[in-house]
């Protein structure tokens, strides 16, 4: 009865998407050409440090490109889907989180979804599908499909630091650099983190799901573990996105326990 | 003259008083500005060890990109221009003796102000660890004046197409992505190809972050160094007439939000 | 059913407890309709929000139908329909009509029942000309009765509405009232918050005026007369210019000369009335005599005004 009512609501928010691009056609032309742009930073950029002779120890241009792939596939569902859960602090210091709590939808799946961006959803499947066809990957397309599981479970885990991030409003108010903060979390993104020293890594893969944003899949597409390491590292996933669920239900009960209500 | 300097002044007062009310921003900053240069060293480092590169040089060139680029939410000036403009808050800057930009502006300065705290001891370990001559330093803060200006009014300009194309969503997206590669942000200039390193240098980007930080870390001949600041000026006055038109122009077609 | 029990609410300020609520204690039967007063920060609103389980009371309990408010919220809250004091919950760049739909598909509103309620809460509040409109793009008054009209489509138990008048113009108030006393006889349990008292007689069952965080009275408005005094009022016009010495001899409490040639005396005592009617009439011709029993809403204002 309740996923129902959340798939209704994501129908709803599509339509409402739809209508959106036919209002602001220019806003969306932009955008879209903005996201190209951004990609062809990105490969430009190792391109260039590729051209020059620089180069990551094991990892060759064909696996950066994978990497560049599982890590726009990474923003592009971060922007899309989650991008609001850093600001949902606004929410709650604005004192317009009550009217999210008389409606019959949990709050804070209420704001992600009707903030969902479908056209940034399906630029991002094209991206990725292209820069995987043009790298010619031969790998299977279980271990794809696998890797893209996980950036969308790595998403999860990372919006919900971000929420718990956010209910820190209920304590301490305005919390504009906490947003900036959460948003600077993306930089984990940016390059392999095979980059990081061994203790940091282990960090980031048990506590902090960082190694799990783009680096672990196109390592496990480009078959660059093996069977004992990929299973370790996922069950550590799991422990990590189990670990901040508690987290966030518990700091958010707390935080509406806290919560005082303004303009009254 | 002098009532409306007062008038500013109070203006950047009441923002300092503001931004000491919420320490959290800039101590937060001390955190994560730490976590985003080690990202670009151990990139660095880990290149290093099977390639030949001036760490020393690549280090400093990054800590100050991340301070410089951190320093303000600059897409937040664009964003919040927007907003007022969507849901009609515009309209109370209006019925007021003040310019519409000179809050921003005000904010930005007394930010700056306050960011100077976690900036100027960086610059100073800078100074000591890459032994740079007091000459740079003082032309890197010229540079990095002008530097400051262009960044505000190029955000500004940004925000102001929302008076004509209500969201600017694209519009924000594609100035980060330029000033990404345009402003020595994601690699220093002199890495780029040439045909791509000359594109980028036609753009104003690269006063801000390219352009201060070679001047500190490489010093500038002084004909070249007034060259860079003629061209500065030149792009200031070109926003600031850019900014104006698309004012005028566009504020008469805004529709009202009747509220 | 909705009953508070010795709730309280404080917020801490450093060291300082500020009292917002104290030992508020009352029960809101079925199919009532119950108006909460008070002046300016007297804890109308936060009282508004414990009800609708939004904050948590530091002591004692908000329970409807038996289940506490702010532990239940997510079983109680289909069941009601809020609308907070200048809190839109509309989407602002999307219209109207698409605003509704999406809160017909939260409230799981079938279809007949959607048009049913819509033709009927649009004979009351007419907001069928904003349907197309971006909300952003509305007046205040029009984003209020859109506001309104959101929160009855499910036709909930219970109706909680903080300040709904503001912005509306005078012929809306009146049919939004009508609204409110027609689904108070379908069986709804309707809370309000207002400063308008004009429209109280008739269609509120009880009313409890805070002041302060505590409450100064709670029960049907009529019985405020009895409690604050049968005001009475006397207005009479001579034929000629009065002397001010008149004014002053006469034994009444509250009295005001109008205009050169009238007066207008109030007095609590019925006794008392043909003692001043007697002294009235005795020193120059009358030309008009009224005797007038005070409003319900006068004597509250005038009970909000005295615990100001």
């Amino acid at each position: 009865m309740l996923l129902r009512k959340y798939v209704s609501l994501l129908k709803i928010a599509g339509k409402f998407e739809l209508k959106r691009i036919k209002y602001y056609k220019i806003d969306y032309v932009i955008n879209l050409f903005g996201k190209v742009m951004f990609l062809l930073t990105n490969l430009l950029f190792w391109r260039i440090l590729s051209n020059i002779g620089y180069e990551l120890k094991g990892w060759e241009y064909k696996d950066i490109t994978v990497f560049i792939a599982f890590s726009e596939l990474f923003y592009g569902l971060e922007n899309a889907v989650f991008s609001m859960s850093s600001r949902f602090w606004r929410y709650i210091y604005s004192g317009n989180l009550e009217c999210g709590l008389v409606r019959p939808v949990d709050t804070r799946i209420r704001f992600l979804l009707l903030n969902v961006d479908f056209v940034g959803l399906i630029c991002t499947i094209i991206e990725f599908v292209t820069i995987l066809l043009i790298c010619h990957i031969n790998q299977s397309v279980l271990c794809i499909i696998a890797g893209v599981i996980l950036v969308l479970c790595s998403n999860i885990v990372l919006s919900l630091i971000r929420l718990c991030m956010s209910y820190t409003a209920f304590w301490h108010g305005r919390m504009d650099a906490i947003s900036e903060f959460a948003d600077s979390l993306n930089t984990f993104n940016k390059y392999p983190l095979v980059i990081m020293p061994r203790p940091v890594i282990l960090i980031f893969k048990i506590l902090l799901p960082f190694y799990f944003f783009s680096t672990f899949e196109a390592e496990l597409v480009r078959g660059m573990m093996d069977t004992k390491i990929l299973l370790t590292s996922l069950a550590m996933f799991v422990i990590c996105l189990l670990f901040w669920i508690c987290i966030n239900n518990v700091i958010w009960r707390r935080g509406l326990e806290r919560y005082e209500g303004i303009n009254g | 003259m002098k009532e409306s300097m007062v008038k500013y002044f109070v203006l950047i007062k009441t923002y300092i008083k503001y931004y000491h009310k919420y320490p959290m921003s800039i101590f937060l900053k001390m955190i994560y500005l730490p976590i985003q240069l080690l990202m670009y060293m151990f990139l660095w480092i880990a290149i290093s060890k099977y390639s030949e590169i001036d760490l020393k040089y690549l280090i400093c060139y990054y800590l100050f990109v991340i301070l410089l680029t951190n320093a303000f939410p600059f897409a937040h000036i664009a964003s919040y221009i927007h907003n007022d403009i969507f849901e009609g808050r515009i309209f109370n800057f209006l019925v007021r003796p003040v310019s519409y930009i000179v809050p921003y502006a005000a904010q930005y300065i007394s930010w700056m102000l306050c960011y100077s705290i976690v900036f100027f001891p960086s610059v100073l370990f800078v100074i000591i660890y890459a032994k740079i001559k007091l000459l740079n330093v003082l032309l890197f803060c010229v540079s990095l004046l002008i530097g400051l200006m262009i960044e505000f009014l190029i955000w500004i300009n940004a925000g102001f197409t929302s008076m004509r194309i209500e969201k600017v969503k694209g519009v924000i997206m594609v100035t980060m992505v330029l000033k990404s590669l345009s402003s020595g942000n994601l690699i220093p200039f002199q890495l780029l190809p040439d045909n791509v390193r000359r594109i980028v240098e036609c753009l104003p980007f690269k006063y801000y972050i390219s352009e201060p930080i070679n001047v500190l870390l490489q010093g500038k001949e002084p004909d070249l160094f007034f060259e860079y600041i003629v061209s500065a000026v030149i792009w200031i006055i070109a926003l600031c007439l850019m900014a104006a038109l698309q004012w005028n122009c566009n504020i008469k077609h805004l529709q009202m939000n009747i509220s | 059913m909705i009953e508070l029990k010795n709730v309280c609410k404080y917020y801490e300020k450093g060291k300082k407890k500020e009292i917002i609520l104290k030992d508020i204690s009352f029960t809101i039967g079925d199919n009532k309709v119950i108006a909460l007063l008070g002046p300016n920060g007297s804890g109308k609103s936060t009282l508004i929000k414990c009800i609708c389980g939004v904050i948590k009371p530091d002591e004692g309990g908000v329970f409807i139908d038996g289940k506490n408010s702010f532990i239940c919220r997510k079983k109680i809250i289909s069941g009601m329909g809020v609308v907070f004091n200048q809190k839109p919950s509309f989407i602002v760049d999307l219209s109207v009509n698409d605003n509704l739909q999406y809160f017909k598909a939260i409230y799981g509103i079938k279809k007949e029942e959607y048009a049913k309620n819509f033709e009927r809460l649009n004979k009351y509040l007419d907001f069928s000309e904003l349907l197309d409109r971006p909300y952003r793009k509305l007046s205040f008054g029009e984003r209020v009765k859109c506001e309104i009209a959101s929160v009855l489509l499910h036709n909930p138990k219970y109706i909680i509405l903080d300040e709904p008048t503001i912005g509306l113009d005078y012929g809306v108030k009146k049919r939004l009232y009508n609204l409110l006393d027609e689904l108070k006889k379908e069986g709804h349990t309707i809370v309000v918050t207002t400063h308008e008292t004009e429209y109280i007689e008739g269609i509120c069952d009880e009313v409890v005026i805070l002041s302060d965080g505590v409450i100064k009275y709670y029960g049907e408005p009529e019985k405020v007369l009895d409690i604050n005094g049968n005001i009475k009022k006397i207005t009479v016009e001579y034929d000629e210019v009065i002397d001010e010495e008149l004014a002053r001899e006469i034994e009444g409490k509250d009295f005001c000369k109008k205009n050169p040639n009238g007066l207008e005396l109030t007095y609590y005592n019925a006794r008392e009335k043909n003692k001043i009617i007697s002294d009235l009439t005795s020193a120059y011709d009358i030309k008009k005599l009224n005797v007038v029993d005070t409003s319900i809403r006068e004597v509250l204002e005038d009970v909000i005004k005295k615990i100001r």
